[in-house]
């Protein structure tokens, strides 16, 4: 951790540390990096499912950061900002080398949606014992899967609802989007999450396999179908 | 957020904390039935494998993580011209006024040019509506007939990545010169 700290000797908070970097403080913005760069490379690997990928992405957004940070006015949070240039770069990333291989559900308006995938979520997976399934390199080899066939938008909820916590407010500011295609993105993000992991289900019921080859047959056409909630 | 009918959705929002005070209570009476209980469940699951996925992927990357900063810390020495300020003091120093002017310009490069075009282009619009333009001249020089400019600067814009760009092409008697301006986005508008 760097050695940035206010003069009460308590932990800066990040507008301090914003503030502290605007003024050319290096340490100042060593903290902020070092406060962040997890996160910001959780995002990443999420988006981008490539380590190295991940790791020049997070590097490139901190550096960019920095060169914007005079211009960064406060309106938002330094997270939601940096994750957006983060997200930026990392959907740049991504199209600069063609590397997109999944399709899009589409970001049509949840109602139309909804209205034909009703009973989409699964019940349990996994026995009810996550931490104890990620033990297992197998388990995590299928959630690697499954993320990578979701779209990067879809990921990129995922993992900024499911591992920062970002409210829908908030994502729709770093994805420049509406909270509605938020909302559909991460409703069908989490769908199509629970369909590719239902064979880890312990014991699928009968009545579970039937309503999933139901629900997948109803809910195909419509996610192929153009929509426009972005 | 909508009010929809749909179970699910509704769930999920219940459980993401995006649902309205007064669309909690139908939410939660739901919740009594066991089968939407399950599907709480799943959700909660469902969030517990990707934030545990991402979190050992991560730790997984810490080692690099660690030595990432000396590589940012040398990319922005090299890149934004200022030195961090133990170095600026040597800079400084070791006479580097000359350093510390083209930094400064190097950093500035972008205003300077923006007031200086835009004097340039002021320059070239009034000439011919300076009073006396044509009577002035110097001792010992040759007056020479102030010449009009045949057409008003022509600005166009320009598609660049990042960042708006403009063409302003400028005629005079000398012929047409065409200025590329290119202006990066504010980065708040990433």
């Amino acid at each position: 951790m760097a050695s940035f700290s206010t003069h009460h000797g308590t932990e800066p908070n990040d507008r301090e540390l914003v503030s502290a970097a605007q003024r050319g403080d290096r340490e100042a913005f060593r903290a902020l990096f070092e406060r962040y760069q997890r996160r910001a490379y959780g995002l990443a690997y999420g988006v981008l499912r490539n380590s190295d990928d991940a790791m020049d992405v997070v590097q490139d957004a901190f550096i960019k950061a920095h060169r914007y940070l005079d211009k960064f006015e406060g309106t938002s949070s330094f997270f939601t900002w940096l994750y957006r240039i983060v997200m930026n770069l990392a959907i740049d990333h991504i199209r600069k080398r063609q590397r997109r291989q999944a399709v899009d559900f589409t970001d049509a308006t949840v109602s139309e949606q909804t209205q034909v995938s009703e009973e989409s979520l699964l019940p349990r997976i996994l026995g009810g014992n996550p931490g104890r399934a990620l033990q297992d390199k197998e388990i995590r080899a299928r959630i690697e899967l499954a993320l990578t066939e979701l779209s990067e938008n879809h990921r990129a909820v995922l993992v900024m609802r499911e591992v920062e916590g970002l409210s829908y407010e908030e994502m729709a500011e770093v994805m420049g989007c509406s909270k509605g295609t938020i909302m559909s993105r991460l409703f069908h993000a989490r769908r199509n999450m629970q369909k590719r992991l239902l064979d880890l289900i312990d014991h699928p019921s009968p009545e579970l396999l039937a309503e999933l080859g139901q629900t997948e047959a109803k809910a195909e056409p419509d996610d192929s179908a153009a929509g426009g909630g972005s | 957020m909508k009010q929809t009918p749909n179970i699910d959705l509704d769930l999920m929002l219940h459980l993401d904390g995006e649902l309205d005070a007064s669309e909690e209570g139908a939410v939660a009476a739901r919740l009594e039935e066991r089968g939407v209980r399950a599907k709480a469940e799943a959700m909660r699951e469902l969030g517990e494998l990707v934030r545990g996925h991402i979190e050992l992927v991560t730790d997984d990357a810490e080692p690099r993580l660690a030595t990432m900063w000396a590589e940012v810390a040398k990319r922005l020495d090299n890149e934004d011209g200022v030195a961090p300020p133990a170095r600026a003091a040597r800079a400084s120093d070791e006479g580097g006024l000359w350093r510390a002017l083209s930094g400064w310009i190097e950093r500035y490069r972008g205003h300077l040019l923006s007031g200086a075009l835009s004097a340039g282009v002021v320059a070239i619009l009034l000439r011919p509506a300076a009073p006396g333009s044509e009577d002035r001249h110097v001792e010992g020089t040759t007056a020479v007939p102030a010449t009009f400019v045949s057409a008003p600067p022509e600005i166009e814009s320009l598609d660049v990545p990042n960042g708006t760009g403009s063409v302003l092409t400028i005629e005079d008697e000398d012929g047409a010169a065409a200025i590329v301006w290119v202006t990066p986005d504010d980065v708040e508008d990433i």
